[in-house]
């Protein structure tokens, strides 16, 4: 580990490069895995497609600091019946206090998943919204996903 | 002042229509009007972040005001000698600097003086416009200043 001075502020620890790509690595790994569980509760609920087709480019800070270039990253789309289209979208690995975020679009509540796991190896995805904020969101399970696709706009 | 919850909640609907707004240009095919959409979540989450931290300070500074004032009211100049010295006045509070304010209200060097330094860390970079090195998440921040607030709120 290696430390990044900035001005007056408190020396920020830096991962180095190898460090930084494991990271990513790992954080490939939960998405995919956090994929394949909406995936398979998608399909319980009938009417309900995937498509991982598109990707986001993922390029954050740490990674440019360390000469890691960007690197595509699957987007996860559910169509459902009508027009009602929910997307989850890897956002960033590096969230502080977290081990990444996942923005959620096209539900009716403004949602997100934080991976408020220890360390590589885990995954303890949880959801916030503006009505579980304050109790540290709420653990992902099948019925909090079948929840949200339910409220696909 | 408006109410954190209040501030959450604006922040959950703006940050997603930025994000809205990044995912619509990328699927037009147009990347580089995403990453303008991209900063300029950035900067919403920024400003989010600066006028939660003013409040927190503004509660700073009246808990330190109250405390203060108490202190000086000691019969016993053995005990007040101290805080006479300071200036709880108005505006005059500000005179101490923020991270001196923290620690009458909790004990330097310990879990909750290091979590409020962090958090003035963040808005010195924010406020002199420079990068963070990881991204912020306004839905734990409002959480954590809210759980500062009650503990520095509980100090005697």
């Amino acid at each position: 580990m290696a430390f990044l001075t900035v001005d007056d502020a408190e020396p920020e620890k830096v991962p180095t490069a190898e460090e930084a790509r494991a990271e990513i690595e790992d954080w490939k790994r939960r998405i995919a895995e956090l994929f394949a569980m909406i995936r398979s509760v998608a399909a319980g609920l009938g009417g309900w497609t995937a498509d991982d087709s598109r990707t986001s480019v993922i390029s954050e800070r740490i990674m440019q600091l360390r000469g890691i270039p960007a690197y595509p990253l699957s987007i996860l789309e559910l169509h459902g019946p009508g027009k009602a289209t929910v997307k989850f979208i890897p956002d960033a690995r590096w969230v502080s206090g977290t081990r990444g975020r996942v923005m959620i679009l096209g539900t009716r509540r403004p949602a997100r998943l934080l991976d408020l796991s220890e360390g590589p190896g885990t995954a303890d995805w949880r959801l916030f919204d503006p009505m579980t904020w304050q109790d540290g969101g709420v653990a992902l399970t099948a019925g909090a996903i079948a929840a949200l696709i339910g409220e696909a706009r | 002042m408006i109410d954190e919850t209040s501030v959450a909640t604006a922040f959950f609907h703006s940050d997603r229509h930025f994000e809205d707004l990044v995912e619509g240009e990328h699927e037009r095919g147009e990347p580089e009007s995403g990453a303008v959409f991209s900063d300029l979540r950035k900067v919403n989450a920024a400003a989010y972040f600066m006028l939660l931290f003013s409040q927190f300070e503004d509660r700073v500074n009246q808990l330190c005001r109250d405390l203060i004032r108490r202190r000086k009211g000691a019969t016993s100049w053995e005990e007040r000698r101290v805080w006479d010295i300071l200036d709880e006045s108005g505006d005059r509070i500000r005179t101490i600097p923020f991270m001196n304010r923290a620690a009458l209200l909790t004990e330097k060097g310990a879990s909750t003086y290091n979590k409020i330094k962090e958090l003035h860390d963040i808005r010195n970079h924010l406020a002199h416009g420079r990068p963070l090195l990881q991204e912020e998440d306004f839905a734990l921040r409002v959480k954590e200043i809210q759980d500062i607030a009650r503990q520095m709120s509980e100090t005697p």
